[in-house]
């Protein structure tokens, strides 16, 4: 039950972390979503604490994940996320969801929905599971460990990427060889 | 000390996704300048429509519908990009002439890029001397040439791995036939 409870937990914190680090670098991508659902500018500006809110929840779950705050943050965060598809749904064109950075594509909506029932379900379990909290060190080698996990998973992406760019680069720098010949 | 690790990992995490996006306005500004995926036409005069067989490619291609024959170098970077894109395999279609500078340099080129196999398979040719080449008279790679009904039709440079999947010949398939019930004829539909 605690393993399948720390599981849980940090599933959930890194589920945030991830999308708060990522709107973290685009903030106004954040802002921009707020003002399609209909708030207003003030309204999209104050809005956008959704991000430490988000990363406050994270680092909960990592170092306390037995707390009630913790576990009533992941819900609320839940709940703001599926009054934004409400939101979406209600409205004439598709918002586009930047739910995990700017970058993504994706639009708001049912999804957000259907994800307050997971989130809701996994924090009653956190209350119910009656977890002991993680002592300040292990917290911080559990943070290590998914932060390392979360960089891990962005290197793949990025070899990728480079490995393109760098056959992009040799292939036009032999085209323009070709085409000077 | 554990905190710090933590910090810096999610820190490094945040690093790479700004990387991620700087590869990605490179390859938009790269596709704004026209400098990404530009295949240039490759004059063939006389060797459209001859047989791929008579330039010593193997004799299996004059009876293909539709294929495309790559010639990659072990002295060109596309090359090895291109090479190192096959993953081990060829996909449908695709017939490879490695030309190299000596049969070791060959074996080589196969080797890092796990090629090594492919030669038991007819649709790869080690092209030591670059006679295939010579008899054609390209003197540049990548390019492929395609074959249309076993015969040569057109070719191209190939600047990108994804250009090459992009022109590969795709398999075309008949949707499900439609099952007749019994009593029932066919009618033509023209």
């Amino acid at each position: 039950m605690a393993i399948l409870a720390t599981a849980v937990a940090l599933g959930g914190a890194s589920l945030l972390l991830w999308a708060g680090l990522e709107k973290a670098r685009d903030p106004a991508s954040t802002a921009s979503t707020l003002r399609q659902l209909g708030l207003s500018a003030t309204l999209a500006n104050v809005g956008v604490l959704i991000i430490p809110a988000e990363l406050a929840v994270a680092l909960g779950l990592v170092f306390r994940p037995d707390s009630a705050v913790t576990q009533a943050g992941a819900v609320l965060l839940a709940g703001a996320f599926a009054v934004a598809g409400l939101l979406a749904l209600r409205r004439d064109e598709p918002v586009r969801c930047t739910c995990f950075g700017s970058r993504r594509s994706g639009y708001l909506g049912a999804n957000q929905l259907v994800a307050l029932v997971p989130w809701a379900g996994g924090a009653a379990f956190l209350h119910v599971a009656d977890l002991t909290p993680p002592s300040p060190s292990r917290g911080a080698a559990i943070l290590a460990g998914v932060g390392l996990t979360m960089a891990g998973a962005r290197l793949i992406p990025l070899l990728g990427a480079w490995r393109e760019a760098r056959s992009d680069r040799l292939s036009a720098r032999e085209t323009y060889l070709w085409l000077h010949q | 000390m554990m905190i710090t690790v933590g910090v810096l990992a999610l820190v490094v995490f945040v690093l790479c996704g700004v990387v991620y996006e700087l590869f990605r306005d490179v390859r938009q500004l790269r596709d704004v300048a026209g400098i990404l995926d530009r295949p240039l036409n490759v004059e063939i005069r006389d060797v459209a429509g001859t047989r791929p067989s008579a330039y010593g490619l193997p004799e299996a291609l004059d009876s293909a519908a539709s294929a495309l024959v790559l010639f990659l170098s072990d002295r060109c970077g596309t090359c090895r990009a291109l090479a190192a894109g096959l993953e081990r395999h060829l996909p449908p279609g695709l017939w490879v002439v490695l030309e190299a500078q000596s049969a070791d340099s060959a074996a080589k080129f196969l080797e890092s890029f796990e090629l090594t196999r492919m030669t038991e398979d007819s649709r790869l040719v080690v092209d030591v001397t670059g006679a295939i080449a010579g008899r054609i008279g390209l003197d540049m790679t990548p390019v492929s040439f395609r074959v249309e009904d076993g015969k040569i039709a057109s070719a191209t440079t190939v600047p990108s791995k994804r250009y090459l999947f992009s022109i590969l010949p795709k398999p075309i398939s008949l949707r499900p036939a439609q099952r007749m019930r019994e009593g029932e004829t066919w009618q033509s539909t023209t």
